[in-house]
């Protein structure tokens, strides 16, 4: 298997503008919008925030990304493309004999979430890094900033929560490659569910939390996890988040398993 | 370079099958569209040949390979490999070059190589492999920028860079120049005659499968038409030619067994009637003129049997 991963990755590597747009391109726009943004405040008011900043709790919430309906249009690309090369350049017929059905889509599965845990990991560092340009341009310098040991496991569930809210994304566009073969057919109906949750919470507030959907379930986790959710919805919220991964990775693995190469 | 020989192979007994297919049958499509692909088809390809898969377009030949590759699910009926029900675990065990070469564009011929070679943990025969398919000078170029043949070449290395005990190549010549043509069938011959590797070879250059196959099989509407050694398979489909002096007179004694031809006529007959024939002609005094076994070519062959009317 880690033989198989290294391919993926190798292959992942010679497509840069892939790598770029598809796994790292969310966590850079948006440290570059947050750059704007306290950049704005700073020219405006001459100052920042005076109040010393968290580091980890701020890379803790720069983690919500994972949430946001652009960000899953270019997510959902990345893992649809990983996925739809294969049948774009007919070389299931180069792997499938070797590998397995299986193991191949557990190791593109396996590069999707390596990938998109490097660019959380960059939006994290990003956001420290952002964080100690600000508290330096502010005057205040490391006394702007704090670094506390207890927001450590807050961070790490973040990051937990994003990952799985984008396990939940890449299994739902690898269900949807499988299904119709083509790239579009995976990219767009994942924008469209990210942007669909967003307008149904807009339009029906608190009563969406009723309703089961990823974005759902990770916010409720996240509100839960800062503080400002209850416990239970939180629960309610990884219940909904894992049935989603669970299913949509089992249904793909069964549809790939099934599905005839003939003319890959 | 030569390719380790496969211990299995060496030590397996003769008569165990590399590939085998039992009553493998398939259909694409429902109802009316139905086509029926492979119909009960039944074929062992012994190990350390060089078997020849030959079919007209349509007759089922890469829905074969592609259900020994494991691209495309059987209806019914069983594959093994060496022996075993096929599988993910045996399937590494061949190398294969299904239909046309299709490669990532973005990356090198090397780096093709390496990516199979550390799959089957074998890198150190990435550099032989290229020389030996004649992409040592073009290996750290860009697939986007091959020709067919190139292609054609790497997808023939990264068939051998596992060091597979059995290889399925689709149309392996397709693309390539008249050279290279004459170093495929060398290279062909190498592995099954030195290295003990299985071959199946599906082609339609009919003079190609003939100089290099041990074996062939000919499809006709998923069903095997003919399948034998080759000498044995134009041995059988061999007549006798007489030049007389009274065809007509012979004609009607052979009684449906001859056939007119251009200044004489055919016969057909097992060798061991030969004898007896020309003798039976001096006692009846008729003369003969000229008297040989003509055999036919795996052309006449195939298209007798390929032409025969559909079932």
């Amino acid at each position: 298997m880690r033989a198989l991963l290294c391919g993926e990755w190798l292959k992942l590597l010679r497509q840069p503008a892939l790598l770029f747009w598809g796994f790292l391109s969310v966590p850079i726009l948006s440290l570059l919008f947050k750059l704007l943004m306290e950049g704005l405040v700073f020219v405006r008011t001459g100052r920042h925030d005076d109040a010393p900043v968290d580091v980890l709790l701020s890379a803790a919430h720069g983690l919500g990304l994972s949430g946001n309906s652009m960000g899953h249009l270019l997510y959902g690309f990345g893992a649809a493309s990983v996925l739809y090369s294969e049948y774009r350049f007919a070389t299931w017929r180069l792997l499938v004999p070797r590998h397995g059905r299986s193991r191949l889509l557990l190791a593109k599965f396996g590069l999707c979430l390596t990938a998109l845990a490097a660019g959380l990991i960059v939006a994290v560092f990003g956001d420290m890094l952002l964080n100690g340009m600000m508290a330096v341009l502010n005057g205040t310098g490391a006394a702007g900033l704090v670094l506390r040991v207890s927001s450590l496991p807050l961070l790490v569930t973040a990051f937990a929560i994003a990952l799985l809210e984008l396990g939940v994304l890449v299994a739902l566009a690898f269900l949807l490659v499988i299904l119709t073969r083509s790239l579009m057919g995976a990219v767009l109906p994942v924008f469209l569910l990210a942007i669909g949750s967003t307008l149904i919470q807009v339009y029906l507030g608190a009563d969406s939390d009723g309703i089961a959907l990823p974005a759902y379930g990770a916010q409720a986790l996240r509100d839960w996890l800062f503080s400002v959710g209850p416990a239970h919805a939180g629960l309610a919220g990884l219940a909904i988040l894992s049935g989603w991964f669970a299913g949509l990775a089992a249904l793909a693995l069964a549809v790939f398993a099934r599905q005839q190469l003939s003319s890959e | 370079m030569v390719l380790a020989e496969s211990e299995t192979a060496r030590q397996a007994p003769a008569q165990e099958a590399a590939i085998g297919l039992s009553a493998v049958g398939k259909t694409y499509g429902w109802g009316a569209a139905a086509v029926r692909a492979l119909d009960g088809l039944t074929l062992s390809i012994p190990r350390g040949c060089v078997y020849g898969l030959l079919g007209p377009n349509g007759a089922g030949k890469s829905t074969l390979l592609r259900i020994i590759a494991g691209l495309v699910r059987p209806d019914r009926g069983e594959v093994s490999l060496f022996g075993e029900p096929a599988g993910p675990r045996n399937r590494r065990r061949i190398g294969m070059l299904i239909e046309s070469p299709s490669f990532y564009p973005f990356l090198t011929a090397r780096e093709h190589l390496e990516m199979f070679a550390w799959q089957a943990g074998t890198p150190g025969l990435v550099d032989p492999v290229l020389a030996r398919v004649d992409l040592a000078r073009a290996a750290d170029k860009k697939v986007s920028g091959f020709s067919l043949g190139m292609k054609q070449r790497l997808g023939i290395g990264a068939a051998l860079v596992g060091q597979p005990e059995a290889v399925i190549l689709d149309e392996p010549t397709n693309g390539l120049d008249p050279d290279g043509i004459l170093e495929m069938r060398a290279l062909l011959s190498d592995l099954a005659r030195r290295e003990g590797i299985t071959v199946l070879l599906s082609s339609h250059l009919l003079d190609e499968v003939e100089r290099v196959c041990d074996r062939v099989a000919i499809l006709r509407h998923g069903r095997l038409a003919a399948e034998g050694a080759v000498a044995e398979l134009l041995d059988r489909q061999g007549r006798f030619w007489l030049k007389v002096d009274e065809p007509d007179r012979v004609l009607a004694a052979l009684k449906g067994r001859g056939e007119a031809g251009e200044g004489g006529l055919f016969v057909r007959l097992e060798p061991a009637e030969v004898p007896d024939l020309i003798q039976t002609l001096a006692i009846a005094g008729i003369r003969i003129h000229e008297a040989k076994w003509v055999k036919p070519d795996l052309e006449t062959v195939f298209l007798s049997q390929t032409r025969e009317a559909a079932p």
